[in-house]
Order: structure tokens, then C-alpha cells, then sequence
């Protein structure tokens, strides 16, 4: 399935909703959504909706640490929901729970 | 006459000028070359005639950058279609080609076109049907231009980036090639996926026969994968080479690339150390799929590594966790490691192999005796046309190929720190001390030790972790080394007891065999290197057997001194364990 970022904001939360194979070639596209969300004034937190991703690979990981860390520029913390099957086994064998809080 | 005006393709642009084409016209006809020269000068295009197809071949070759063709067919000296035919065989890109002709023979125009001309037009010339023709050869060329431009601009990416690509496989190849007579007897498979991905083993056998695997999966692709890789391949065979503790070495490399490499670049990586005296096994793993210890024979998994950590690069130095597993492993077993381009083949209805997948084969008694071939098949078969996206990389290690017998000659204690090449001695102390036979029974060294260390200037923390450390080398060198106990009876029942019983039977018994310390305290710039080696008169560790309980031969001393000092190693086959702590500035001079 193609790559798909949904974000909505209500408030405070910004939710970036992602869809399908999320990897390397999808930087500008999830960062362009990640950078309009962080600018959103009165931000006060960020989730990440893992529902309907298929699939992740290291970069997209390395992505998710960038957006962890911009961020935590303006004080947001990030929360990873909904992470299954093949998803929740990448996050946890890279030890994600390490950086992000991850709610199922 | 049609005062129609020439205007470009539609670009969406509305004040772009009327182009201006440099039009070469060859027409045996005067008349006829003067009504279509006008004509299009007065629509803004320059004109060069020509009488016959040689002079427009001349006028081509002399200044060739036309955009416009216009040819009649029948000329003198060289027709038409074979100046059409010169022409386009000559052009590096397309230039369209109007073929004009007195007769509108179908023949004449199908033979026009099948050389290459690109519009054809009979006589009488009707000018706006030459307008729009005009327009249109110039939309084409317009759009053939704009397509070219992409082409070339996305072949010079291309090049590039087949060539970063090269040059990341090349800088790889050179570090580990360097690295090739360090190669432990291990088996292996990198199947590289379509760019190089940045997959990676390498091995080290220590000064102190300690052997170190490292399997390595970074970040991105190409380049920036080998940037990610580079320090840390360096770092590791620094390290490993000196024997350092696998959690120094995973502490050490997580800290450089966490330093060195921006965020969301990272190494997923199992770091292994085998000690073939020991039997001992270490994994660190972050972010990796599985290790395993398995059983050939009855094709067991009889200890499997999770990865516990992220991977290195990803934690600041003070959230890593350094902590390792350990075992003890039999000569029998393999040890088996992957990235994780193994178990994420898909099949062409996007299953996963997965780790479960990998260990159903390992353990399946039908499979291939040989690993490599097992695995490799298996993937083959279960991705069946599909690509691999990432480098599928396997590490096979038959444990029997680190037998003490494939271990040549072995250092033993050296007379100056090689550790510190760049920062030399500046003057020290150093000191030995033996006991032997019964003079054992009543030796106190461990003070002894610790009051000359007092006196050459060691104090505070330092002195005590050198004191703990030298306790229990002390009395492994004496239990383990002289005594020949087994810390294996600790395990039975009441073993404790039994095991301080025999020892002090043994001890009373004791006529020959002892201990020796050498001590040395070595003044640097900026810091001073404590190093103890501590020898006996055993057979090293060679003779200890496994405990079942998973800890090494007298396991709980060995891992504190590991912990107290900054480096610990062994030297004959274990019979002389050494360690090094660094103490900060020692500019107290001896009392």
C-alpha cells in the first residue's frame, strides 16, 4: 500500500496517522507533515498512530528519532500508538520503549 | 501571403519571445528558395541556402547548430534523401527535418519518412500549412529538449550515484580486507541487495585469544551506510585487538557514533566474544534479530540472544546499557548471528520469513548439514521472484574451529605498555612478588600488595578497586591455578562448604606450585597505569568444565575484576590474568 501520512491536530495533541510501507524514500513527505505539525501553535504533545502502517525499516526509524528530537525542541513529548504485528516486533527489537512512550 | 505569426509552444508562459531558429533550406530552385527564405524571415528565423545536398552538407559541417531542416527531394550532385539520410545519421539530437517535393507520390513520401525525414510537404509551398508546421517541429523540439535535459540531469545523478556507491563498497572492502588475517574460522554470507546496504562481519582474535564477532546493519544505503560503518569497524578492531570487555567495546562504539553521526543514523549490531579457554560466550545485541547457540547434532537452539538494546549510535552515553548475556558453550555448538535483511525477506504474498521462520530451519533435522547453503536456499526458495530489498547477511561459527590447539605461541607478560604508544612513560614504578610450596598456607599477598601500591603513590578509589581485583585474581591464581579446585562443586548442594573443606585440605597438602605478581605503576602525561599480572603454576582455565547454570568458572570474581579495572586479559591459555586501571593525575610523589 502507498505511503500515507495523515495528520490532525485537536486539542494540543498532533496526530500523524501513518499508512502503508513507511521507509527511506518517504523522509520528505513524512517530514514535511512532521514540520507542520511542530509549528502549530499551543503544541503540547505528538502521537504517532501506527494503526495502518504495514510496514517500517531502520531509516524510517532513524526518521522517527529525528522527529523525536524536534520535538523535544518545543517541549512535545512523542507517543507511539497502535503499533502491531510486524511493526510492534521492529520497534521492539530496536528498544524503542527506550526513547518513545509506546501505548497499544 | 499569411502575415501569421510564429509563436511558441504553449509553456504557460504568455510574454515568452517568438523563437528565433537558424533554418538551413536546400532547394535547386531559386524561385522557390527566395518565396520560403522570405517568408520565414519575415517571421523572424535566419535562413542559410543551399543549391544542392553536398553545398548543404558543407554549410552543415561548417557551423552545424541548425534547427530547422527544410529539403527538396530532387536536387543535382545529392538528393534529397540523401542529404536527409547524411544528415540525420549525423545529428547528435533531433532536429526536425521537413522533406518538400514537387510530386505528392505517396512512394516519394513514405521513402522520405522511412529515412528519417519528419514532415513532408508538397509543392506549391502553402505558407500557413509551413506555419504550422513550423510550430509544430518546434513544439517537438522544444519537448525532445526539455526531455533530454531530465535525461542527462537524472543520468548524471545516476552516475553519481553508482559511483558514491562504488566508493562505499571500496572504503568497506579496504577496512576489512586490512582486517582479513584477523578473521576468526567463520563461515558467512553477505548477499547484497541491489545497492551496497550496509551489512558488515568482521573479526579479531585478541592479543589474548579472546575472539570477537561483529555483525554490523546500518542505516541508509550506499555512502552514507559506510559513514555509519567506517568509525565504527576502526573502533571495534582497536578494541577487540586489545582484548577489551565486549561491554567496554559496545559502551566505546555506541559513544563515537552517537557523537559523530547525526540523528536517525544508527548501527543495529550483535557484538559476540568467544573465550576458547573458558568456553566462554558473550552477546551484546542492539537491535538485531536473534543469535543463537545451537546443538548440530540434535539441532537444538539451546540459548538464544534477544536483542536487549537499541542500537549503537542511538542512546547518549549516559542511557546506554552496556550489560552483555553470557554462556558457557561446548567445542560441538555453532554459533549463529543475522541481520535483519534475513528474516525481513518477504515472499511474493508479502509474509515475512521472520525469526521464527529462521529458527524453524535451524532446528529442522531434514535441512542442509551445511548453514550457509541451508539458509541461502531456504531465502531463495521462500522469496521466490522477489528482489531482496536489503543485504542478507549470515554469520556461521563452528565453535570447535576456536579449539586451544589453532592458538600459536602466547604472550606473556610484557615489559611496557603498549597501550599507550601516543603518550609516553614519563617514569613508574613496578614491583614482583612470589610464593611458592607451603610457603602458600600462610601468605597474606593481597595486603602486601596493596601496602607497596599505597607507598608508590596509589590512593582512594582507586587503591580499592586495585585491591578487590588483586584479591580475586589472588585466589583464583591459588584455588583455580595451584590448588586445581573446581568452582564447579560450588554448584552442588551445600557446595560452598564442600568447596572451603577441600581447599583447605589441599592447601595443607601442598608442597609445590605458586603464584608470582608482577606489579607496575606507570606515569603518563596526564594519568598513571596500574597493571597487575597475576601467573600460576595451572594449566589455565583449559580443564574447567561448564557449569550448567550458565556462569563461568569461578564467574563472580572474574566479572568484578572485569568491572573494577579498566582492561582485563589472559595470557596462557588463562594461567596469567592481567589488569589495567588508569588513575587520574598522580602527582602525589611517593611518600
Amino acid at each position: 500500500m502507498q505511503f500515507h501520512v495523515n495528520s490532525t491536530i485537536h486539542q494540543g495533541v498532533a496526530t500523524l496517522a501513518l499508512q502503508g510501507r513507511f521507509d527511506f524514500s518517504q523522509y520528505s513527505l513524512f517530514k514535511e507533515q512532521q514540520e507542520k505539525m511542530l509549528a502549530e501553535p499551543g503544541l503540547k504533545a505528538v502521537v504517532l498512530d501506527l494503526r495502518s502502517l504495514d510496514y517500517l525499516d531502520s531509516a524510517a526509524l532513524g526518521i522517527m528519532l529525528v522527529l523525536l528530537d524536534r520535538a523535544r525542541e518545543v517541549n512535545a513529548p512523542v507517543t507511539i500508538r497502535n503499533a502491531q504485528g510486524v511493526v510492534r516486533e521492529i520497534l521492539d527489537v530496536a528498544h524503542f520503549d527506550r526513547m518513545f512512550t509506546i501505548e497499544d | 501571403m499569411s502575415d501569421l505569426t510564429m509563436t511558441p509552444p504553449d509553456t504557460g508562459h504568455e510574454s515568452t519571445p517568438v523563437q528565433s531558429l537558424r533554418v538551413l533550406l536546400a532547394d535547386d530552385d531559386v524561385a522557390t528558395r527566395l518565396l520560403i527564405r522570405g517568408f520565414l524571415e519575415r517571421q523572424g528565423h535566419r535562413v542559410v541556402e543551399a543549391a544542392n545536398g553536398e553545398d548543404a552538407l558543407r554549410a552543415f559541417h561548417a557551423r552545424p547548430d541548425f534547427q530547422l531542416f527544410i529539403v527538396d527531394v530532387t536536387m543535382p550532385i545529392m538528393d534529397g534523401l540523401s542529404l536527409c539520410r547524411a544528415l540525420k545519421e549525423t545529428l547528435a539530437s533531433w532536429v526536425p527535418l521537413i522533406l518538400i517535393s514537387a510530386n505528392d507520390q505517396e512512394n516519394d513520401q513514405v521513402q522520405g519518412l522511412d529515412i528519417g525525414a519528419d514532415y513532408y510537404m508538397t509543392k506549391p509551398i502553402s505558407f500557413p500549412l509551413l506555419t504550422a508546421t513550423v510550430k509544430a517541429a518546434q513544439r517537438v523540439a522544444l519537448l525532445y529538449n526539455d526531455l533530454r535535459q531530465k535525461n542527462a540531469a537524472l543520468q548524471r545523478y545516476y552516475n553519481k550515484n553508482r559511483a558514491d556507491n562504488d566508493l562505499a563498497r571500496q572504503l568497506l572492502e579496504k577496512i576489512t580486507r586490512a582486517g582479513e588475517n584477523r578473521v576468526v574460522d567463520a563461515q558467512y554470507v553477505v548477499t547484497p541487495a541491489g545497492d551496497f546496504s550496509g551489512d558488515m562481519i568482521v573479526s579479531v582474535r585478541s592479543m589474548a585469544q579472546r575472539h570477537y564477532c561483529f555483525v554490523a546493519d546500518a542505516t541508509g544505503h550506499g555512502l552514507p551506510a559506510a559513514i555509519t560503518l567506517m568509525p565504527a569497524v576502526e573502533t571495534f578492531y582497536q578494541l577487540a585487538e586489545e582484548g577489551y570487555a565486549l561491554s567496554t567495546i559496545a559502551r566505546e562504539l555506541n559513544d563515537r557514533l552517537q557523537k559523530s553521526l547525526p540523528r536517525g543514523h544508527f548501527l543495529a549490531a550483535t557484538l559476540i566474544m568467544l573465550e576458547p579457554h573458558t568456553h566462554r560466550l558473550e552477546v551484546w545485541n542492539g537491535g538485531s534479530p536473534p543469535a543463537y547457540l545451537l546443538e548440530p547434532e540434535s539441532r537444538e537452539i539451546t540459548a538464544k540472544f534477544t536483542a536487549r538494546h537499541p542500537p549503537l549510535g542511538v542512546l547518549a552515553p549516559d542511557l546506554f546499557e552496556s550489560d552483555i548475556e553470557s554462556t558457557i558453550f561446548h567445542p560441538s555448538q555453532t554459533l549463529v548471528a543475522c541481520t535483519d535483511g534475513v528474516v525481513e525477506v518477504e515472499s511474493p504474498d508479502g509474509r515475512m520469513f521472520g525469526s521464527r521462520g529462521l529458527e524453524q530451519l535451524l532446528t529442522d533435522p531434514e535441512r542442509n548439514e551445511d548453514l550457509v547453503e541451508a539458509v541461502s536456499d531456504c531465502l531463495d526458495r521462500f522469496a521466490g521472484s522477489r528482489q531482496p530489498l536489503d543485504d542478507q547477511t549470515l554469520l556461521v561459527l563452528p565453535l570447535a574451529s576456536l579449539s586451544r590447539s589453532s592458538i600459536g605461541g602466547v604472550p606473556v607478560i610484557r615489559e611496557q605498555d603498549e597501550t599507550d604508544g601516543a603518550d609516553p612513560v614519563s617514569g613508574g614504578w613496578y614491583f614482583s612478588l612470589g610464593v611458592r610450596g607451603n610457603a602458600l598456607k600462610e601468605a597474606e599477598l593481597a595486603p602486601m600488595v596493596s601496602k607497596v601500591l599505597a607507598e608508590i603513590g596509589l590512593s582512594g578509589q582507586s587503591a580499592d578497586r586495585a585491591q578487590v581485583c588483586v584479591i580475586e585474581l589472588l585466589s583464583n591464581a591459588i584455588d583455580h591455578g595451584v590448588l586445581g579446585l573446581d568452582s564447579q562443586m560450588k554448584h552442588q548442594p551445600d557446595g560452598f562448604e564442600i568447596y572451603f573443606q577441600e581447599r583447605q585440605q589441599r592447601l595443607q597438602r601442598l608442597a609445590e606450585g605458586g603464584v608470582f605478581l608482577r606489579a607496575s605503576l606507570d606515569r603518563h602525561k596526564d594519568k598513571a597505569v596500574l597493571r597487575v599480572s597475576i601467573s600460576d603454576t595451572g594449566e589455565g582455565f583449559e580443564d574447567m568444565k561448564a557449569p550448567a547454570d550458565n556462569h563461568y568458572p569461578s564467574g563472580r570474581g572474574l566479572k568484578l575484576v572485569e568491572k573494577l579495572s579498566d582492561r582485563l586479559r589472559f595470557h596462557d591459555g588463562g594461567a596469567t590474568s592481567e589488569f589495567d586501571i588508569v588513575v587520574d593525575a598522580v602527582t602525589s610523589a611517593p611518600r
